[in-house]
């Protein structure tokens, strides 16, 4: 009687159909060796590596200089902006009682912070102070100075705010006059809304262009590395697989450029530290500098690894493709 | 051993005989016809079972290259059926091919070795793309590396080997996955004679173990004494299909 053959069976290859542990178990597998893999290349052309991070790194400083500046440009226009008063003139002939009924009627508006009644008296003892006016005045029959309502508007009032309250100040009977010593304060707001508009834009662009640093030198580096992917592809790579690597590189380009950034603007808020310290003393220490934010510094290189992500993501697949192709 | 010219013995007439129920690898009245108009291969076919090693062998320009490119996935038939382990690779999706690929083992004739990457990291990479763990990985890469003679290499970087090493490399990095299927082309085209019987011997020792093995080589002498089926292309089309026993 013949034996029957066993038929010899093909050895099993891998599953490709695999359970769901296993499958996050590959997953995080292939995540762990991009990522190592990505830091290696990184590591293997030093030069390289440290140029892009740095042009990157410079473009991201920037934004960040001009944010620490501005800002602080506007801590000091708040602090001057305190002290600004707006004066109202009273029409000549109006006594100190008409002078108090124009004071109170203004004190129960929500802009006013404080009123200061200031007499003639007052004035001409100011005029007095000036030098050389002292002779002038002494020739006077009559004090020809008004009294003067010193309103002090309430912090952080809008320009619409302050235009109204001054337009109440003119309504206000026995008001001559309104001057608003404060208007430089708008003006300066509005310098400053330019500036900071400004440096929004700057930002984008430079992010911009880091994007595009990072996508220029992935590109490069898929380029080089064209035989490789093809050998990846054909022993079983996927795509994604071989795309990986590349964005695990545009992360860790973002994610160091973002720290020099950010070194770079502590180096030079600490530069600007002392030269305003000074010259806050020499407004009695009323201005104060200010650094950037401590949730700006620790958010800018997680941004920044998400820009070199996106750069590294906009060149990868389609460079993967033409290299596939060859 | 039949030359092209000499189609004495065709076991099956053609283009009747498609893949068996068992056949790993199964060509079924397959043609390709690349751009320009060149066709390089006309109504092919013939099946390897598991556990069989054939030969694919013919002229430059018969058309080995292009049926392992078919089987690859490299390339697609413009007519006919190519199976793999069962599965008609006509209809294969874009994104199912790399997981098609996995049960292949490849072994090229320039070895396509990653030379920035040591031996051990250039046999391990198959594994790593099917996501095994580390600790396994370096049992299999070793005991790959170890079969191919290698072991001791596996620090090394492809270039400091000999054209041998090389592409004893390539074979364990073919193998190290445990693939249904091994396809080599010309992978002893760079190789003095006793080299070339040593790699024979390694795809020879796979075939024992159950993986069918289809290797394209116009090397004539090496084919006369490895005894394996031939499979015979000329101008594209299979003239011949010699059994094992019958190659002399």
């Amino acid at each position: 009687m013949n034996a029957v053959r066993e038929p010899r069976r093909a050895p099993e290859p891998e599953k490709t159909r695999r359970s769901e542990p296993r499958k996050v178990g590959a997953w995080r597998e292939h995540h762990a060796w991009s990522m190592s893999i990505s830091l290696r290349r990184l590591g293997a052309r030093p030069l390289g590596t440290l140029l892009t991070v740095a042009v990157m790194g410079v473009a991201l400083a920037l934004p960040l200089t001009f944010y620490l500046l501005l800002g602080n440009v506007q801590r000091m226009g708040d602090a001057l902006g305190r002290n600004q008063s707006i004066s109202a003139f009273m029409k000549p002939g109006q006594n100190a009682g008409m002078a108090e009924t124009a004071a109170s009627a203004l004190r129960g508006r929500p802009e006013v912070a404080d009123i200061v009644v200031r007499t003639p008296k007052d004035g001409l003892d100011e005029l007095a102070e000036v030098q050389g006016f002292s002779g002038a005045l002494q020739s006077l029959d009559a004090n020809p100075l008004p009294y003067v309502l010193s309103v002090q508007p309430k912090p952080g009032l809008s320009a619409e705010d302050i235009g109204r309250l001054v337009d109440s100040m003119k309504a206000t009977p026995g008001v001559d006059m309104v001057q608003d010593t404060g208007a430089w304060r708008q003006r300066l707001d509005a310098l400053l809304g330019v500036g900071t508009r400004a440096v929004s834009l700057l930002a984008l662009l430079l992010g911009i262009a880091a994007l595009l640093v990072v996508g220029n030198t992935i590109r490069v580096d898929i380029q080089s590395r064209s035989a490789e992917i093809g050998v990846l592809l054909l022993i079983g790579a996927s795509r994604p697989f071989v795309r990986r690597p590349y964005l695990y590189a545009g992360i860790w380009l973002g994610f160091l450029a973002g720290v020099l950034a950010v070194a770079l603007a502590v180096v030079l808020e600490l530069a600007l530290a002392g030269p305003v310290g000074r010259l806050a003393a020499a407004y009695d220490g009323s201005v104060s500098f200010g650094g950037l934010p401590a949730w700006l510094l620790l958010s800018v290189p997680f941004a920044s690894a998400v820009l070199g992500w996106l750069g590294a993501r906009l060149v990868s697949a389609r460079q993967i493709r033409r290299a596939a192709a060859a | 051993m039949p030359s092209p010219q000499n189609q004495h013995h065709i076991p099956y007439p053609l283009g009747l005989h498609g893949p068996t129920g068992d056949a790993v690898i199964g060509f079924d009245l397959v043609s390709k016809r690349y751009e320009g108009d060149h066709q390089a291969l006309t109504d092919v076919s013939f099946s390897v079972e598991a556990g069989e090693m054939a030969f694919v062998t013919g002229h430059s320009g018969a058309g080995k290259s292009t049926l392992l490119k078919l089987l690859a996935m490299i390339e697609r038939p413009t007519n006919g059926v190519v199976t793999l382990d069962g599965r008609k690779l006509n209809t294969v999706r874009p994104a199912e091919i790399p997981k098609i690929r996995r049960k292949l083992g490849m072994v090229f004739q320039d070895h396509r070795l990653l030379l920035d990457r040591s031996v051990f990291a250039n046999v391990e990479l198959p594994l790593i793309i099917a996501g095994v763990s580390p600790a396994d990985r370096g049992r299999r890469v070793r005991a790959a590396l170890e079969k191919v003679g290698l072991l001791s290499y596996e620090k090394q970087l492809p270039e400091a080997l000999s054209t041998g090493e090389q592409q004893r490399v390539g074979i364990a990095r073919a193998i190290v996955a445990k693939p249904a299927v091994l396809i080599a082309d010309e992978p002893t085209g760079n190789l003095d004679p006793q080299l070339a019987m040593e790699i024979m011997g390694l795809f020879a020792e796979f075939q024992a173990v159950g993986t069918a093995v289809l290797v394209a080589s116009h090397d004539l002498m090496l084919i006369k004494r490895m005894k394996k089926r031939v499979v015979v292309l000329d101008h594209g089309k299979l003239v011949a299909d010699v059994p094992a026993m019958e190659v002399v």
